[in-house]
């Protein structure tokens, strides 16, 4: 069976850093797009689905947080990874709260962010795979059925 | 009267407000050298074969890159929190948190001297509710107190402790002393002048000062 390629969305208007950083990915196996403002990344995910999206926090325009909000509006199940150098404890609760997968700053340990971006991958995969069980098994149907005999 | 009180707490967040910003974007040039040195790295390592002479040699300046990029990003991390700390006033704190983040600041000062910097803190230690900047600087007042009187080799000791209700900060200087022959940054008493304005129970002789919380 063909092993799933991961594919992840970088998110920062730090052009040398994250042109860099998705090399380094690349080289790890990952299929990685970038884009370089917040309006580029919800423009992206309306086209495709990543599986992962790392976004930065402080960008001209639209920023992380509006971002993570909308993307999880329009693609609930695409992880995101907060990736910043501002990042105080009320920005990380905020993230998590608004459905970010973890939040790691910067500079970040490339053998970290790829551990997290593969287990962001894992949570989202197991998602998939139960809902299809469950779809296999009836499970819908049969719970349809209870709460029609309810009503 | 007002006017100034008011002016001098938006100044206050002002500075914070630029330390911020100033520690922010400094942790992204950091983010770019650590990723840029680490793409040098992967290079080598994924050419194996023909890099292993030059791998060899570069070795060590890429760690130490790499060992540097994570003090700076500590250093930045800390300032970011100082700078934090100035927006707001009281609140509610973590002391051994607070005093830590100003041990990192300073220790730059403590070791142009030659002073070792030490931090006893007790751990779980609850919380108080105090400013962490004005705590901040009463502390900075009563360390450069010692760090003038103090012989190269000398050690301030930053320690918290809890007994039953009461929460204590203590700095106590340990090593030979000698005679003043540098200027102050802050005039004399000013640790008493602060400690009198805002309420806090200050303790300080000779080599020991205490600021008591009560629980």
């Amino acid at each position: 069976m063909r092993k799933k390629e991961i594919k992840v969305l970088l998110v920062d208007d730090e052009v040398e850093f994250v042109d860099t950083l998705g090399q380094r990915l690349r080289m790890r196996g990952l299929v990685v797009d970038i884009v370089y403002d917040g309006e580029q990344a919800l423009s992206f995910v309306r086209k495709t689905e990543p599986d992962v999206i790392v976004l930065d926090l402080k960008m001209p325009g639209l920023n992380g947080m509006e971002v993570l909000r909308e993307v999880k509006k329009l693609k609930p199940d695409v992880q995101v990874i907060i990736l910043t150098g501002h990042g105080t404890d009320k920005d990380e609760a905020e993230a998590r709260k608004l459905g970010g997968f973890d939040f790691i700053r910067k500079p970040a340990d490339i053998n970290l962010l790829v551990v997290k971006i593969k287990e962001a991958f894992s949570e989202k995969f197991e998602r998939a795979m139960m809902a299809v069980t469950f779809a296999e098994a009836g499970v819908f149907d049969t719970a349809k059925r209870i709460i029609k005999k309810d009503e | 009267m007002e006017n100034e009180t008011l002016i001098r707490s938006n100044q206050r967040k002002f500075i914070g407000k630029i330390l911020a910003l100033y520690a922010h974007d400094l942790n992204n040039q950091l983010g770019t050298i650590k990723e840029a040195s680490g793409l040098m790295e992967d290079i080598m390592e994924f050419n194996k074969s023909k890099n292993n002479r030059l791998r060899e040699e570069l070795a060590k300046p890429l760690q130490s890159i790499y060992s540097r990029v994570g003090e700076a990003a500590f250093l930045t991390n800390t300032l970011s929190t100082f700078g934090h700390e100035m927006k707001g006033e009281t609140s509610s704190l973590n002391i051994n948190e607070t005093v830590g983040v100003l041990l990192a600041l300073v220790r730059r000062m403590a070791a142009q001297r030659r002073i070792e910097l030490v931090a006893d803190f007790q751990t779980d230690i609850p919380a108080v509710t105090a400013d962490p900047v004005m705590l901040q600087f009463l502390l900075f007042c009563l360390m450069e107190e010692q760090i003038i009187r103090l012989k190269p080799k000398g050690r301030l000791v930053f320690g918290t402790a809890r007994s039953g209700k009461v929460l204590s900060v203590m700095i106590h200087a340990e090593g030979e002393e000698e005679a003043m022959d540098e200027k102050r940054m802050f005039p004399e008493g000013m640790a008493q002048l602060i400690a009198k304005t805002y309420g806090y129970n200050l303790t300080a002789n000779g080599r020991n000062s205490s600021i008591i919380f009560n629980l």
